[in-house]
């Protein structure tokens, strides 16, 4: 009960003193688990029975997990539609009916069936039981409709079974106005001639409604029965009351009986219960409460599997640790919060590549996430957000660390610091496509580079935790335990961009950034922008789809590739892309891209200054656009130029210098081509590149 | 059809815009023809910023600053004639002493006289926008700077 008054009494003084101030996302989770509450327990009515279930239900110990189980999983419980039955075995009175002690002892009885369902004009997913039983002792239980809906035909004819679906069928009448209801494959509905007054079993002193099973397939009714008895008013032979007399009585109770109260055939007893065809059997398909909630019913103290975690794997060979693994995996898949690192677990002790100490460090890890998560009976959102961060980091070391190892020697890991900024660079827009909220803005902090410094120069486990790292600095610490594993799928794609595109993750990184999407195609990376494949990276060349001057663009490994041409719809897609830098860039594109503001000189001279170190590096300068058309290399012609081949170009560019007027009338390219052919650089007409020979 | 030779032919202004200049900026590429005599003709011209733009004077039309060229007047057109062996012929009609057509260009050339008290033309940015203005500005919008 502590459990659930401290939040509560942590909620309303929170919203007591400061109504301003924004709750925070815990706060908020709790207030949310109030209105679940609230409406699990809603009812118009009075009826002092069905009042007297919700009071008892509400002031269970785990009311709240239970409210919260149910709501999720089986909907809301419609109070205000609940069946009542008094439990009297009307067949074993009437025959014992001189017994008027035997009698009394089962008027106590009774069960209410409060029909389940998720959302307005839902079906009725379940029924929800309470019964009170002659000797006081009160139970809930539950008719899960998915348990009935699983089962086979013949366990479907059993009398619970019927008695089940015959309530569910009254429930969904009386919500959803249908006439038959469908489960396991078999129809429900009320017989045509089913009324109380048209009842067959009459030897027994009911009255009933009459339904019908049909085959779903045929049509076939293969069975009929009769449910929702109430007791006859019988009038003895010779009594003194006449058949019209006003007062009645019902057989077996003395008195008046139940005025106005509908008997129901209960769930649980095998008597009064009358049909035809079907087979036999009592079994209860019924479900406890507890069977409904994440945590185990069982103290887990004396679960021998938890002790066994406990103590720790028995030995350091490979199969004792990889058994202890599994064991602890068998444990955690028990509840929903850590079944992902169950599987990480169980995978990783199934892994032959992992050695004896690995295997031992991931067994630790595992064995810590246990306890940890048993500390709040595998409720994660109850711990500590410093505790969830921590078993957040052995869990996700956990899921990473053979996919690390694997990766190792393929992508000659470990990576640079660049590249590690890289990789985070990529992480976050992939993150983003995740909808994964608050990834934090800015590059890595100056305590997690002091880690991939450390990373760089020890093996996959630093590297584990340098992944986990960058990963885990993505998520507000509340979330992260329940969120890590969706980057699961982020994480491996960012291994694969390192091994078949390393040079160009930066560039990766920035194309993401700027919307384009990077899928991994085999061994090729490819980037899209609606779609449309705009560039591939294969064996670390990159090769940028241009349908332009030359076609596409393949970089040189090694090499700085400076792309020149017309800027508008050329360039300038490039450079939007994200897959250029501007300078040097080894194996991938440099681009002039961000020019400062001048005037056009001031601008010329930037691009010169930026022209100058590609002639320094010995750049391939790479052209997007045709030289020898005019309007490609001049603003102003005068002169009607016309060019037939380069050699023309060139002879024509050497004829002024840089003082001419007809240098000022070169366009930027036509001045950067100027530039290079007064460099001593020779154009190759096949390969649409400047080189210097 | 006479040419005038007290100044100078400005010709409409082609805008420059995207190629490495911001998006906010406009660039015009401006030639400028003065008849010297009767066979020489010079074209001085600018790309600039409207907003940096500078008068042409008698001196934008000196040797080294220009480009000079030769032309032959055949009834109411000029022909241009380039030196530059890659140049070929085109054709200026007259349309009158202050208003020419480039057929190379497509463009107007419109007559701007030297001012009387000095060489010095008064020319700017207000003049070629009161002088040519409307013209195309493609996907650009002039703005005054």
């Amino acid at each position: 009960m502590r459990k659930i008054i401290y939040p509560l009494l942590i909620i309303v003084l929170f919203v007591g003193c400061d109504r301003d101030k924004e709750l925070d996302p815990l706060d908020q989770s709790e207030i949310k688990q109030l209105e679940i509450h609230n409406q699990f327990f809603e009812y118009d009515g009075t009826n002092r029975e069905v009042l007297w279930a919700i009071d008892l239900f509400r002031n269970q110990p785990n009311s709240n997990d239970l409210t919260k189980a149910l709501s999720e999983k089986l909907g809301f419980p419609q109070w205000n539609h609940s069946i009542i039955g008094i439990k009297k075995s009307v067949k074993k009175n009437y025959e014992a009916s001189e017994s008027s002690e035997e009698v009394q002892s089962e008027i106590g009885e009774q069960e209410i069936l409060i029909p389940m369902v998720s959302e307005e004009g839902g079906s009725v997913n379940a029924l929800l039981l309470y019964r009170r039983f002659s000797n006081g002792e009160e139970t809930f239980r539950i008719a899960d409709r998915s348990v009935y809906d699983n089962l086979t035909e013949a366990q479907l004819m059993q009398r619970q079974s019927l008695l089940v679906a015959s309530y569910l069928l009254k429930a969904e009448k009386e919500i959803n106005a249908v006439e038959s209801i469908t489960i396991g494959g078999l129809i429900f509905r009320d017989a045509p001639d089913s009324n109380y007054g048209d009842v067959e079993p009459w030897d027994y002193g009911l009255m009933c409604t009459k339904k019908w099973v049909i085959n779903a397939n045929t049509g076939d009714v293969i069975a009929e029965y009769w449910v929702d008895c109430v007791p006859e008013v019988v009038v003895r032979p010779n009594d003194p009351l006449s058949p019209n007399s006003p007062v009645t009585y019902y057989d077996g109770v003395d008195g008046g009986g139940y005025p106005d109260t509908n008997y129901n055939d209960p769930i649980y007893y095998d008597n009064d219960f009358y049909r035809t065809g079907g087979g036999g059997g009592h079994t209860d398909y019924t479900g406890g409460l507890e069977d409904y909630l994440d945590s185990p019913k069982d103290d887990l103290g004396h679960n021998p599997g938890s002790e066994m975690i406990q103590s720790g794997p028995s030995g350091d060979a490979k199969d004792v640790l990889a058994s202890f693994m599994t064991l602890t995996a068998s444990e955690l898949i028990r509840y929903p919060d850590t079944q992902e690192v169950a599987y990480s677990l169980s995978e990783a002790a199934s892994d032959p590549s992992l050695t004896a100490e690995e295997l031992h460090v991931l067994a630790y890890m595992g064995r810590e996430v246990y306890l940890t998560a048993q500390s709040v009976n595998f409720k994660i959102d109850d711990l500590h957000p410093v505790h969830q961060m921590e078993i957040t980091r052995n869990a996700a070391f956990i899921d990473f660390y053979p996919e690390v190892k694997k990766q190792i020697n393929e992508s000659r890991w470990p990576l640079s610091t660049q590249e590690w900024e890289a990789l985070w660079g990529i992480f976050k827009p992939l993150i983003g496509e995740l909808l994964i909220e608050a990834v934090p803005g800015g590059g890595l902090t100056l305590a997690f580079k002091d880690l991939i410094e450390g990373a760089n120069k020890m093996d996959a486990v630093a590297i584990t935790a340098g992944i986990v790292g960058i990963v885990t600095e993505f998520f507000p610490p509340g979330k992260v335990f329940k969120t890590v594993w969706r980057t699961g799928r982020v994480v491996r794609k960012g291994f694969k961009f390192v091994k078949y595109s390393r040079k160009y993750l930066d560039e990766i990184g920035l194309a993401l950034e700027k919307g384009l999407k990077a899928d991994v195609d085999g061994s090729i990376i490819r980037i899209s922008k609606n779609g449309d494949e705009v560039a591939r990276v294969t064996n670390n060349v990159l090769t940028f789809k241009y349908t332009g001057f030359g076609g596409d663009i393949v970089t040189v490994p090694n090499k700085t590739t400076t792309v020149i041409g017309k800027w508008e719809n050329q360039i300038e897609n490039i450079w939007n892309a994200g897959l250029a830098k501007q300078g040097s860039n080894k194996g991938g594109m440099n681009i002039l891209g961000d020019l400062p503001n001048g005037t056009v000189d001031e601008k010329w001279e930037f691009n010169r200054a930026w022209l100058d170190d590609a002639i320094f590096r010995k750049d391939i300068i790479r052209l997007t656009a045709d030289p020898v058309q005019t309007s490609n290399i001049l603003y102003l012609n005068p002169q009607n130029l016309n060019f037939n081949n380069f050699s023309q170009v060139a002879d024509y560019m050497t004829s002024f210098g840089t003082g001419s007027p007809l240098f000022d009338n070169l366009g930027f390219f036509g001045k950067e081509v100027h530039t290079l052919i007064s460099s001593g650089y020779q154009y190759n007409s096949l390969t649409k590149q400047f080189f210097k020979p | 059809m006479i040419l005038r030779q007290n100044g100078y032919y400005l010709e409409e202004p082609s805008i420059i815009g995207g190629h490495r200049i911001k998006s906010d900026e406009i660039v015009i590429a401006l030639n400028a023809y003065y008849f010297k005599s009767f066979s020489e003709l010079m074209v001085a011209s600018q790309v600039s910023r409207i907003g940096d733009l500078v008068d042409f004077t008698a001196k934008s039309f000196d040797f080294e600053k220009c480009i000079p060229m030769s032309y032959t007047l055949k009834g109411n057109q000029v022909i241009v004639q380039p030196i530059n062996i890659y140049g070929s012929d085109y054709t200026i009609d007259i349309k009158n002493a202050n208003l020419l057509f480039n057929n190379d260009t497509k463009k107007e050339l419109r007559f701007t006289e030297w001012p009387s008290n000095s060489n010095m033309n008064e020319i700017n940015a207000k003049i070629i926008r009161d002088t040519f203005e409307p013209f195309d500005c493609g996907d650009y919008q002039l703005i005054n700077t």
